[in-house]
């Protein structure tokens, strides 16, 4: 709960130098935005601030005494956004009850506002406020203010309590044998998660807010000592930098801070898990939180990070490793399968087994189109399915997914209207897409790449096109790391961790490609 | 530290301005690219007539020769075929026949009857008919070797008869004539009476000083009850591009013992007591050139033969170590015969089937130089002795012979 107040902290400090220097020039009874001693004045202030706000409420009452005459005060708070019994229990009982009864000493005349929050108030938060502007912003981030009659200053106090998801197992990322916690939207029950796994001092979250209307609270968090000083100022600089209206999810910042805003391939990393956030930290990454999105980010991110999985590092080693390789050549499959199919069966049909190509002959005979705009066809109706049965309400989703299957995979062939090999293609290609998530939306832009560039030139088409993709892989940084290390750049101390799993007790060294301040994650295990 | 903060620089993909007009120019230019190829050399699989199978044959004209060329016919074969329902039964093939003055010319003729362009590249044999043969094989199977859509490794074979005629037996178990001649080639490393010899093999031996190209010979073989089949039998051999003359099956498998090609295959000896077959794990042979005080070269070839009791038709014990002995010897005596009656034949046609001339060219090329050029008589003249170590193995599962009534 607190983090409104962060908001509200880092605001203000821009705000408290204005005041100040406002104060110095003009004279204070004249200045709008600061309160009168006239309670009527300062409440037809703070609605007019807030006008059009049905949400907000006023409790208007009195209290206590202040030279023997009772003081009249107004509670302001948006419905919704605070705790009604802290509310009741902790401003409106102690002050209307218990500043009334004889046992409370030394309350019997209320001479400052300091007084009631010092001796009253039942909160665990509360500081005051001066200005409108202030007012208007504790009420909308979910605090109570309170003024009173005769006094220029009114009091901020925490009540923020609103209705907010629970942990729940993260939706995008299952486990077996992990940990089944995953982020929620509230930026402070992800940061104690991240906090919970990582309990040393060292481990930083610093604040800012980002969004000029959303005035979203971002974190950064990263490990001192241990994470690249360099790397932290990097992506704090490049965050400072970042001139954006709303933030309403991790994605809104990427293309601000990502080296390569533009390149198919993710170049900033995500997850719903908070373990997997908090190893990323301790390789020396960088996260940033943002509040209202139930990921995390982490850079720099490399390629080979599109086949990790926080799944790796709880099965043994033998059997990380061997699914580590099979995510690689399910990559490789969706990626290059119907540009190969293309390019062989219309261009290098001597390469294909004799007996297969018969097969192949068998179904395309009859089919009235030539397979490149087949396969072009069956491409387009896979993407088509997809995107409809993720967008769609789950009921529906099983209808398209039933319709998709009968239809496209049995009809259409029977039909003759597709080959069965296309089918199959498809199939395979869409079901290994599905093996490496991560990259799941590169890969399926540049399986068209490839295809475009298999029925153009066969094969050599295939090599150009793989070329191609490689110097752009290699040619990416995320955050100053090479995007391929540790594959190339080779680097021996990241190996142990990219396409082979070793176990945990020899990864001795943090990934170099990261420059981490402190290299040695652990001392080598004693030889075995 | 400095260097690190360096590296730390945003460097940021299709940034705009300049970068942004150069990145549009070569996407631009890149599409252009693409266009400029326009699908050269595309063709669909619906397109192509699949040959798997091509005879050559001499015509009454000498300067024409006729190309028959086995087509699939991919729906007869294709047991889940997606398009029309056929229900089988029909041929899997059409062999198609033109003829012209040369390959090329004839393929290109075919394009007058034919709804596809033949597609040669999955052809799995050649065979040249022996009439053909026996009059000049290097013209027509030039562009067989030189076009970039045949194979080198398709099997070569020479037809007693028509060729085309081969092309057009089928078979039960196969539903393609050129898929069953093709494995049955496959097949005959299991017995070594019959070399397998590839384009690539011919054109070797044919570009050779020395060697002289062989090749297998295959006729239709009619049965007593009328019933014909496909044979492979025995060895054509070729001189100067010619078929000179023919070996049969016990002098290819003296041939190929000489030319270490024997791999497996089943010895049948008559021993006293009756028949024993041994079946051959490995040869491994030896051609060493020696040359004699007189200045003649002598061939040696050293072969040894490892093998296994496969079958004993005697009422002995073949695994005493005397008649292990025995059956030894009479291996050594079966395989000395048919290496004599090849070498034989070979002196008789003057053809270096046995590759001598290279053998003699590695050890002693001073004296090859010399006479290389009179190879043809020479190599009459070349003397072999043949030396032979066999070796049986085992007896299989059972020592004793099947005797009625136990040993006791």
């Amino acid at each position: 709960m607190r983090f409104i107040s962060q908001i509200i902290h880092v605001i203000k400090k821009k705000q408290e130098k204005e005041i100040e220097t406002e104060e110095r020039a003009v004279d204070t009874h004249k200045n709008p935005n600061i309160l009168s001693k006239s309670l009527s004045r300062n409440i037809q202030s703070v609605q007019s601030v807030l006008v059009n706000s049905a949400d907000l409420v006023l409790r208007e009452f009195s209290f206590g005494k202040h030279q023997d005459t009772e003081i009249k005060a107004a509670l302001f708070f948006i419905d919704g956004m605070v705790n009604m019994q802290m509310i009741n229990d902790g401003i409106i009982k102690p002050l209307m009850h218990d500043s009334q009864s004889s046992h409370k000493k030394g309350v019997s005349d209320i001479a400052s506002l300091e007084e009631v929050k010092e001796k009253l108030l039942v909160s665990g938060e509360a500081k005051a406020v001066q200005t409108f502007n202030d007012i208007a912003l504790g009420c909308i981030s979910g605090n109570a203010i309170l003024l009173a009659e005769g006094f220029d200053k009114g009091l901020e106090i925490s009540v923020k309590g609103w209705q907010q998801r629970a942990v729940t197992e993260p939706t995008s990322e299952t486990s077996v044998r992990g940990p089944r916690e995953g982020f929620t939207e509230n930026i402070r029950t992800n940061t104690s998660m991240i906090r919970r796994k990582i309990k040393d001092p060292s481990l930083k979250i610093k604040a800012s807010t980002i969004g000029k209307r959303t005035q979203t609270l971002v974190n950064l968090i990263y490990i001192e000592g241990l994470a690249n000083p360099d790397l932290v100022h990097e992506v704090e600089s490049r965050m400072s930098q970042i001139d954006i209206d709303a933030v309403l999810a991790t994605s809104y910042l990427e293309p601000y801070i990502e080296d390569a805003p533009v390149s198919v391939f993710p170049t900033i990393w995500f997850s719903e898990k908070p373990d997997a956030v908090a190893g990323k930290l301790l390789e020396g990454r960088v996260a940033i939180a943002v509040d209202g999105a139930p990921f995390v980010m982490s850079m720099p991110m490399l390629f080979i990070e599109n086949f990790q999985s926080a799944e790796d590092y709880i099965k043994r080693s033998p059997y990380s490793t061997a699914m580590r390789i099979l995510r690689l050549i399910a990559f490789m499959i969706s990626v290059f399968m119907p540009a190969l199919y293309i390019a062989l069966s219309t261009y290098q049909q001597e390469l294909i087994p004799t007996t297969l190509l018969f097969t192949m002959a068998a179904s395309s005979e009859g089919v009235p189109f030539p397979v490149v705009v087949e396969m072009a066809l069956m491409m387009m109706i896979f993407e088509i399915l997809q995107e409809a049965g993720i967008r769609m309400p789950r009921p529906v989703g099983q209808t398209i997914s039933i319709v998709g299957a009968l239809v496209m995979g049995e009809a259409a062939v029977r039909a003759g209207l597709v080959g069965a090999p296309v089918v199959i293609v498809i199939a395979i290609t869409a079901v290994s897409s599905f093996a490496v998530p991560f990259a799941a939306d590169a890969v399926s832009l540049t399986r068209w790449f490839l295809l475009i560039m298999a029925s153009v030139m066969g094969t050599y088409g295939i090599t150009l096109g793989g070329f191609i993709l490689l110097v752009h892989l290699v040619s990416i940084r995320s955050f100053g790391s090479p995007y391929l290390a540790p594959l190339a750049p080779f680097q021996n101390a990241g190996i142990k961790d990219s396409f082979v799993r070793v176990p945990l007790d020899d990864m001795t060294k943090r990934p170099q490609s990261l420059k981490p301040q402190d290299v040695v994650r652990q001392a080598s295990p004693p030889s075995k | 530290m400095k260097k690190l903060a360096c590296s730390y620089r945003i460097k940021r993909f299709y940034q705009t301005g300049t970068k942004n007009r150069y990145m549009k120019l070569f996407l631009l230019s890149f599409s252009l690219v693409l266009c400029l190829s326009s699908c050269w050399s595309q063709r669909d699989i619906s397109s192509l007539s699949i040959v798997i199978g091509t005879a050559l044959d001499a015509t009454d004209n000498p300067e024409e020769l006729s190309l028959t060329a086995q087509v699939v016919k991919p729906t007869e074969i294709g047991s889940n075929s997606g398009g029309e329902s056929s229900s089988g039964g029909g041929q899997a093939y059409v062999n198609i026949t033109q003829s012209a003055n040369s390959m090329l010319p004839s393929v290109r003729a075919m394009t007058h009857s034919q709804s596809r362009k033949l597609y040669f590249a999955h052809n799995e044999i050649l065979i040249f008919s022996d009439e053909l043969a026996k009059t000049n094989i290097l013209d027509p199977m030039d562009p067989f070797t030189r076009d970039y859509e045949t194979r080198m490794d398709v099997q070569m074979m020479i037809s007693r008869g028509k060729a085309a005629e081969i092309l057009d037996q089928n078979n039960e178990l196969e539903k393609l004539p050129a898929l069953y001649i093709s494995g049955m080639i496959k097949n005959q490393k299991y017995n070594s009476e019959t070399v397998i010899v590839t384009l690539r093999d011919f054109l070797i031996a044919t570009l050779s000083e020395s060697a002289a190209p062989i090749a297998p010979i295959i006729e239709i073989f009619e049965e007593d009850d009328g019933n014909k089949l496909l044979r492979l039998d025995g060895t054509a051999v070729f001189q100067d591009g010619k078929m000179i003359g023919e070996l049969d099956q016990k002098e290819t498998k003296g041939l190929l013992f000489v030319l270490n090609q024997s791999s497996a295959g089943v010895n049948t000896l008559e021993t006293p007591a009756g028949q024993v077959v041994l079946e051959t794990l490995s040869t491994k042979t030896k051609l060493v050139p020696v040359l004699a005080e007189d200045g003649n070269i002598r061939m040696k070839v050293q072969i040894k033969e490892n093998v296994i009791l496969q079958s004993n038709e005697t009422r002995e014990d073949m695994t005493t170590l005397e008649n292990i002995k025995m059956l030894e010897e009479l291996l050594a005596e079966t395989t000395r015969a048919s290496i004599d009656a090849a070498v034989k034949k070979a002196h008789l046609l003057s053809a270096d089937i046995f590759k001598f001339g290279e053998a003699i060219y590695i050890k002693y090329p001073k004296i090859w130089k010399e006479m290389k050029d009179q190879w043809d008589v020479k190599f009459s003249e070349v003397g072999v002795d043949v030396e032979i170590d066999t070796h049986v193995h085992a007896s299989g599962g059972l020592t004793k012979p099947i005797l009625p009534g136990g040993y006791s």
